[in-house]
């Protein structure tokens, strides 16, 4: 009995590790040929972009092709990682202009859907598209999913709500109570700047009422980014808070800056209260560079 | 009496193996679960986006270096190399008895420099500090100190650096250029938990080309021994640690690569320089210290693999290697026994840590037991050789089955060992691990064990280094 049911597993084993060997076999084969569907479609597009220069007739079929791609879901992905990847080789009007042409209708309601859907990673890749592609016309099913319970779809709202509405979206920042990462600070500074280099004052202002201390960390960080000296202060003062937190956030933004007259005397005025000793030589590094 | 015994004995033994094979079983289901969502979440945050962004938390990349006069130079131009727009390379000279500190003088246009003798962690005295006159260079800084050992030098780097962040790393690893944008991507997402270590996977590059510090072409290793380690290494990482850090349970970031916030290597004192196991004495020590804290955390694995190294490629070396992990298993086993089954330190002390007491400290011990039984059943001639066979065929089965699986999923996720070829040999080298790599390790596993019990005196020793392929110029 023990023999026979031994025998039994054994054979069930030596099924199950030959089955792993024709699972392999399938996924190298796989990878090879979805590596080679992907080299075929960024030619494509690379085709495209440049027959819509000099042969606009050759560029139409590239084009119904690329539109009939991007109206499915795992196309429309890829499609989108290839052009962020363009991004760095072609000129923004160029790349907008050849987006524009690719995208249609029939791509806004795909993406309409996506956000929509209950699976957290298509919703994500849906959002990324609309500030991606630039898709104004669904903004607000954008923000309506500003707290989502998925951090990842939350941060790429964030960043989306940024790249369409710019200095306005801070409006939003007053009422907003979720915690946002270092990572999505930084891309919202960077979109921001990307996008909307000219700073919108009056927006910055309301968004400096939130009790969000990730947002204050957000925006002390934009006022340094942007060099807003008028709003330096925010900066000199978390120097007394009580939260160790701002205190270590407002010691890294003043290193390496360099301060208007008036707040450099602030912080030789608070400096002697600055009890530890790696903070204070910081500080003092900060208001030598601010004499210079 | 006699037949009680010997029953108890043998279900002893069954139920091990089966609770083992269940552990592993639920390894595999957690580790596919764990890349799976990696790779979903890493395809949000890109490293090119990393690369441009300023606000990033500095580095300090630290590199013990013990008599590498062979490979310094190449290993440190490529610890130079390193795409990361904030971070220093710390490169601690152990009281080499070699001309490593002349060569890296030379080099690197080295010069003393005055420096602050505040020290935040105790380790042996330096000697002096170096900068590079040339500014090209002007991330590097050597210190040249009195032999303390790894964790020494690794405490001396942390308390002379001064960035947010330390990369513990080994001066003969090659690192990939964009290690460090990978490594630091848990700590820019980190929200409502703080990331107290993330670790890398590591990988062997024996036989593999490199040129100017970086791998330029990946080769298996030609040596059985070092070749049947890439398997290994892939079990161990992908399947186990991947597995753990989806339930938060990962114990163990490899002292060859492992990232910590600086604030907290401070708090906990730094590498413990009285064991060989300070990368896992680490790890612990980190965690019981957030326990302590009341304060949530994470202990991040990055599955992809950032670091290559050396294995060594010969039984001697290999012995030597794996008798000190024992025995750094031992020393940190005993130093954090206040652990086991404590319901203050909840997962870690009631399911982490006991894993690790009675799976990866006591199975070479089950093991060897084993073998010595059933050498007395044989001379007692109480076997029942065809049972005590197919059980033997049936056990080697799902060992071949889980470092099937192993590879299976790196070729499925990762494209480093993507040939037909490459992938065949290491499948048959896997096959052949039970008859050659396991029964030297569990040699040197009880030699370690066995050196710990009687008080025999052994320290990290010597790790003979053939170093890299390099391509001509």
């Amino acid at each position: 009995m023990t023999l026979h049911l031994l025998q039994n597993i054994i054979l069930v084993l030596l099924g199950l590790l030959i089955s792993l060997w024709f699972i392999i076999a399938i996924i190298a084969i796989f990878n090879k040929l979805k590596l080679q569907q992907k080299q075929r479609v960024k030619q494509r597009l690379i085709d495209f972009i440049a027959y819509n220069y000099n042969q606009p007739t050759k560029a139409k079929y590239k084009q119904h092709w690329l539109q009939e791609y991007m109206s499915k879901a795992k196309g429309l992905q890829h499609t989108r990682e290839i052009i962020d990847e363009l991004k760095g080789f072609v000129q923004d009007n160029e790349q907008t202009s050849f987006t524009q042409l690719i995208i249609q209708n029939k791509t806004i309601d795909l993406v309409k859907k996506q956000l929509k859907s209950n699976n957290w990673y298509t919703v994500a890749n849906a959002v990324i598209t609309c500030y991606e592609l630039e898709l104004h016309a669904l903004i607000d099913d954008v923000i309506s999913l500003r707290n989502h319970k998925n951090k990842l779809v939350r941060r790429e709202v964030q960043i989306a709500i940024i790249v369409l509405l710019g200095w306005k979206s801070l409006k939003l920042f007053r009422s907003y109570t979720l915690p946002i990462s270092l990572w999505q600070q930084i891309r919202i500074i960077e979109k921001l700047q990307e996008y909307y280099p000219e700073v919108e004052t009056k927006f910055l202002e309301k968004a400096l009422t939130a009790k969000n201390i990730y947002i204050q960390e957000l925006l002390l960080r934009l006022i340094r980014k942007f060099e807003l000296t008028d709003y330096y202060s925010f900066i000199v003062e978390k120097l007394d808070s009580h939260s160790i937190f701002f205190q270590e956030i407002a010691v890294e933004l003043l290193e390496d800056m360099v301060l208007p007259e008036n707040e450099a005397r602030k912080l030789t005025q608070k400096l002697p209260n600055i009890q530890n000793a790696k903070h204070h030589k910081i500080l003092l590094e900060t208001l030598q560079n601010s004499s210079e | 009496m006699g037949t009680v015994l010997y029953n108890i004995i043998n279900y002893f033994f069954l139920g091990y193996g089966i609770l083992l094979f269940l552990c592993y079983f639920t390894f595999i289901i957690l580790a596919r679960k764990a890349i799976k969502e990696n790779n979903k979440k890493s395809s949000f945050i890109d490293i090119d986006e990393i690369r441009g962004a300023v606000d990033l938390p500095s580095v300090s990349l630290i590199a013990p270096a013990f008599n590498e006069g062979k490979t310094i130079i190449m290993n440190v131009k490529s610890l130079l190399s390193i795409q990361y727009p904030y971070y220093d390379l710390i490169v601690v000279n152990d009281g080499s008895a070699d001309d490593s500190l002349e060569k890296l003088i030379k080099e690197f246009s080295l010069k003393e420099i005055p420096y602050d003798a505040y020290e935040e962690l105790h380790h042996a005295k330096i000697r002096n500090v170096y900068k590079s006159t040339k500014q090209k260079f002007q991330r590097l800084t050597v210190i040249d100190k009195v032999n303390g050992g790894r964790a020494d030098a690794l405490n001396t780097g942390i308390s002379y650096a001064d960035t947010n962040l330390i990369l513990c790393t080994d001066a003969d690893c090659i690192i990939e250029q964009d290690a460090l944008l990978k490594m630091v991507r848990p700590y820019l997402e980190e929200l409502d938990k703080e990331v107290i270590a993330c670790g890398g996977s590591i990988g062997i590059a024996n036989d593999s080309i490199i040129k100017n510090g970086v791998l330029k072409e990946l080769r298996l290793p030609k040596s059985l021994v070092a070749k049947i380690q890439v398997v290994e290494y892939m079990r161990a990482f992908l399947l186990g640690r991947m597995a753990w850090s989806q339930i938060n349970g990962l114990m163990l970031v490899s002292g060859a690569f492992g990232l910590y916030p600086r604030k907290r290597l401070i708090e906990v004192g730094g590498l413990d320089h009285t064991t060989v196991g300070e990368d896992l004495e680490l790890c612990i020590k980190l965690r019981a210290h957030m326990e302590n804290q009341k304060l949530p955390y994470d202990v991040v694995y990055i599955p992809e693999t950032l670091c290559w190294t050396e294995a060594p490629a010969d039984y001697k070396i290999y012995t030597k290697q794996r008798d000190r992990w024992s025995r750094g298993l031992w020393e940190t086993l005993k130093k954090h026994r206040y652990l086991l089954f404590n319901p203050k330190y909840k997962s870690m002390g009631m399911l982490f840590f006991p894993y690790w007491c009675l799976f990866e400290f006591g199975a070479p011990i089950v093991e060897f037991l084993g073998i010595i039984l059933i050498i007395i059943y044989a001379l007692l001639d109480i076997v029942n050789w065809d049972v005590a066979l197919l059980l033997f065929l049936a056990a080697y089965l799902v060992g071949c089955i889980f470092s099937t699986l192993s590879i299976l999923l790196f070729t499925a996720h990762y494209n480093h060992y993507a040939k037909p070829k490459m992938i065949f040999k290491l499948l048959l080298a896997s096959y052949v691990e039970p008859f050659t790599n396991h029964l030297v390790m569990l040699y040197a596993e009880i030699l370690g064990y066995y050196k710990k019990i009687f008080g025999i005196k052994s320290s990290w020793g010597t790790m003979t280094r053939k170093g890299f392929t390099t391509e001509n110029k």
